[in-house]
């Protein structure tokens, strides 16, 4: 069924009343205090350091004990012996079974 | 004319004192037009989220504050901000599919005869008709999309023209009629579909 014309009218008509009549809602008094809450909130979130700063700061934060680690290494290759050859030759004099294998690839 | 011009310079140096870190300062912008903003809401809205799409509005106008044109005035930008607000939550309703709770109206070919045939009887009757007329037009808009629900809130039943509601959902004046003209149709669709029922 399609409406008339007038029958439009009045339907429209009720439909703005309807629309207008409705009550204003009063909103709560501390409305404005809860909204300055959540945008200071929202402020420190904004002001909060990226990742790539806190992964920054936390790469500084192990700086220290980074160095320690490459100065133990460092103390600990100086009192290596410098010359390893004699070192494998002396293993493989003692071990027979891996001088034979040595052997088989002519060295 | 003067207090007006007041008014809005007042406002510009409250922005600008907000936009130079003052936060607080926010708080009496927000106060001076809490009132325009929850009217604007409540027309739209249901009671019970008007609190609620209130703060998403002064939320959403504070983070977008910088790109407030400092020649403009604040009240028609904040309830640009509004309906559109509005709009989005209807959005959200809809892809949450709350919207499928709203069932069909009781007695509703009562209702659309009470409509049409335009009783007029004692302010108790009256008030019974408007209700009743509120709750099919509620039903109505429920099954409109949220964008054809806003146009026919602001065009049909507000009385805005196409420029206006234009400017407060941010979308050419063709746009808003073309929607308008095919969401009133629309409407008297699902209206006549309830009568023939």
């Amino acid at each position: 069924m399609r409406f008339a014309k007038d029958e439009k009218k009045k339907i429209r008509d009720a439909f703005i009343n309807a629309h207008h009549q409705k009550e204003p809602v009063p909103v709560s008094r501390d409305f404005p205090q809860q909204v300055m809450k959540r945008i200071r909130k929202m402020e420190i979130d904004d002001n909060a350091p990226s990742y790539t700063i806190r992964f920054e700061r936390l790469v500084w934060r192990m700086a220290p004990a980074a160095f320690c680690a490459i100065l133990v290494l460092c103390l600990f290759i100086m009192n290596m012996n410098p010359t390893p050859e004699y070192e494998i030759a002396q293993l493989v004099g003692s071990d027979p079974i891996t001088y034979d294998f040595l052997q088989l690839y002519g060295k | 004319m003067i207090s007006d011009a007041t008014s809005i310079s007042h406002d510009l140096e409250v922005i600008r004192r907000v936009l130079s870190g003052e936060v607080n300062a926010y708080e009496s912008l927000m106060t001076k037009y809490l009132k325009h903003v929850t009217s604007i809401v409540y027309k739209h809205i249901p009671p019970q989220e008007v609190e609620e799409v209130a703060q998403d509005v002064f939320i959403r106008a504070y983070r977008s504050l910088k790109t407030f044109k400092q020649k403009s005035e604040f009240k028609p930008w904040i309830s640009s901000i509004a309906v559109r607000a509005c709009c989005d939550h209807w959005r959200r309703v809809y892809r949450s599919k709350e919207i499928l709770l709203s069932s069909l109206p009781e007695n509703y070919r009562e209702r659309m005869e009470a409509i049409l045939s335009e009783q007029s009887g004692a302010p108790d009757d009256r008030e019974r008709q408007q209700k009743k007329a509120r709750e099919l037009l509620d039903w109505a808009l429920n099954q409109l999309s949220p964008e054809d629900r806003m146009v026919v809130e602001l065009v049909y039943l507000e009385g805005l023209s196409g420029k206006e509601a234009a400017t407060l959902l941010g979308w050419s004046v063709a746009n808003i009629k073309i929607r308008s003209f095919r969401a009133r149709k629309k409407l008297y669709r699902l209206l006549s579909r309830l009568d023939r029922s």
